[in-house]
């Protein structure tokens, strides 16, 4: 009996729903079989253990706690100590970006990034977009707090497992990825990989969201993802993204439509030429 | 705040109410947990079960608190401890005489297997994914399955049942990790 059927029939034993005669038949294989009845026992337990408003106070209640850990933990040393970190940190990343700029600025030449692509952003769900992407100034700066990394975010980045049934491989855009706009402060970040998922999930709509470093319930703008069917089971996609943002921080997530789940998450930076 | 509030506020989950249970019973457990060589990630644990343990007796109508809710909360923290300090070292245990008081009361009775189970089944719960979570609850709440696809978006109840299959599977084999989850089944 494979594992599904197993549950199938575990259910319909504890929820009463078995006909009499295969009700007797599965007490027997019971009275026989000491890790059936462990499995059922089990199986029991969970549904009498299932309690929605304990689980919601305990993450109210980690909530709560928390809140009020930093002020704790932290005394006036502590603080000092922390003010020299923050002008620490700062110092370390406009240097990191300085250098980034410079490697970026030699390399400039060797850039294949056309200059007339087209650059206008495909704006499917009008409603979801939240922030209007700003023109860079002429003359334009990097805001260190634009590239400060996101932990939400970031955690995306660094879990490995995304989905339990569908499967996906990215090879482009590759994790940090640094772009310098053009003239007009666009770029266009290459999407390249393949999505596979099982043969009885008919939705195979797949949705990529932008995010800036700022907030991960606002996306900067959601476009669907659009491919090439190979069977009835995968897409294969191969195109570049328009965008046009200021130098920051940015991440991407690409989503299966219609279960709300994050398959891939990356990251990319956009610094000055 | 009357015991009734306390009572109320723990089983709504009402934020105010936790708050300040927190704001006055946190420092007094950290100092008793950390005064017995507990540290304050102990003493955050023993809070949090102690506003189960008052959120399990909400649950039945008929209960009521025969002290202060303070004096009840502190005591149900203590026995806690207790409980936790004689796992670990069973020789190194005192019992003040107003626990042995207060133990000697029906509202104080603790179910340390209940709470053990309650806690490694919520940890595994808080694993699963958001749509995982959701379907699961669906699923423990009876919906059909035809109201369970349409809910969660999906394109047929084959698929909702596929799901649900493997969500469940993968609780199991997250309380399965923790093998005394069997052991507290049985006992």
């Amino acid at each position: 009996m494979k594992k599904s059927e197993l549950y199938e029939q575990i259910e319909a034993y504890l929820n009463d729903t078995l006909p009499p005669d295969q009700r007797m038949e599965w007490e027997q294989r019971m009275a026989e079989d000491p890790a059936l009845r462990q499995e059922v026992a089990l199986h029991q337990q969970l549904k009498e253990d299932f309690d929605p408003g304990r689980i919601a106070l305990r993450a109210k209640l980690r909530d709560i706690m928390q809140e009020s850990l930093p002020s704790n933990s932290q005394s006036k040393s502590d603080k000092k100590w922390h003010w020299w970190i923050w002008l620490g940190s700062l110092l370390s990343t406009a240097l990191i970006l300085f250098a980034v700029w410079m490697v970026w600025a030699k390399e400039k030449p060797a850039s294949t990034e056309p200059e007339s692509a087209p650059i206008e952003t495909p704006k499917i769900y009008p409603d979801t977009i939240s922030e209007t992407p700003k023109k860079p100034a002429p003359i334009a700066k990097a805001d260190p707090a634009h590239f400060k990394p996101n932990p939400s975010l970031e955690a995306f980045v660094n879990s490995q497992v995304r989905s339990e049934s569908i499967a996906i491989k990215v090879s482009r855009p590759i994790n940090g990825m640094t772009f310098i706009p053009d003239k007009k402060g666009k770029i266009s970040v290459p999407f390249t990989g393949i999505i596979s998922w099982p043969e009885d999930h008919q939705a195979t709509e797949f949705v990529l969201s932008f995010f800036n470093n700022q907030t991960t319930s606002q996306t900067v703008l959601q476009v669907p993802i659009s491919g090439q069917k190979e069977g009835l089971d995968k897409l294969k996609f191969d195109f570049q993204q328009p965008l046009k943002l200021p130098f920051g921080r940015y991440y991407f997530t690409i989503e299966a439509a219609d279960m709300g789940e994050i398959l891939f998450a990356g990251m990319f930076l956009i610094v000055p030429e | 705040m009357t015991n009734t509030d306390y009572l109320q506020g723990v089983l709504n989950g009402d934020p105010i109410v936790l708050r300040k249970i927190y704001q006055t019973m946190f420092p007094l457990v950290a100092k008793m947990v950390e005064g017995q060589n507990g540290s304050e990630a102990d003493a955050r644990d023993i809070f949090q079960e102690a506003t189960i343990v008052v959120y399990n007796k909400a649950l039945s109508p008929d209960f009521t608190i025969n002290f202060q809710f303070n004096t009840y909360f502190t005591a149900v923290c203590r026995n806690l401890w207790l409980n936790r300090r004689s796992k670990r070292s069973a020789s190194d245990v005192t019992i003040g005489e107003d626990i042995k008081l207060l133990a000697e009361t029906d509202d104080l009775e603790l179910n340390y297997l209940t709470l053990e189970r309650q806690q490694v089944f919520d940890d595994a719960f808080a694993q699963l994914g958001l749509d995982c979570q959701k379907l699961m609850r669906l699923f423990f709440e009876k919906t059909p399955m035809s109201e369970i696809a349409t809910e969660m978006g999906f394109a047929s109840e084959g698929y909702a049942r596929r799901r649900k299959f493997q969500c469940k599977d993968y609780l199991v084999e997250l309380v399965k990790k923790q093998p005394k989850y069997l052991e507290l089944i049985q006992s």
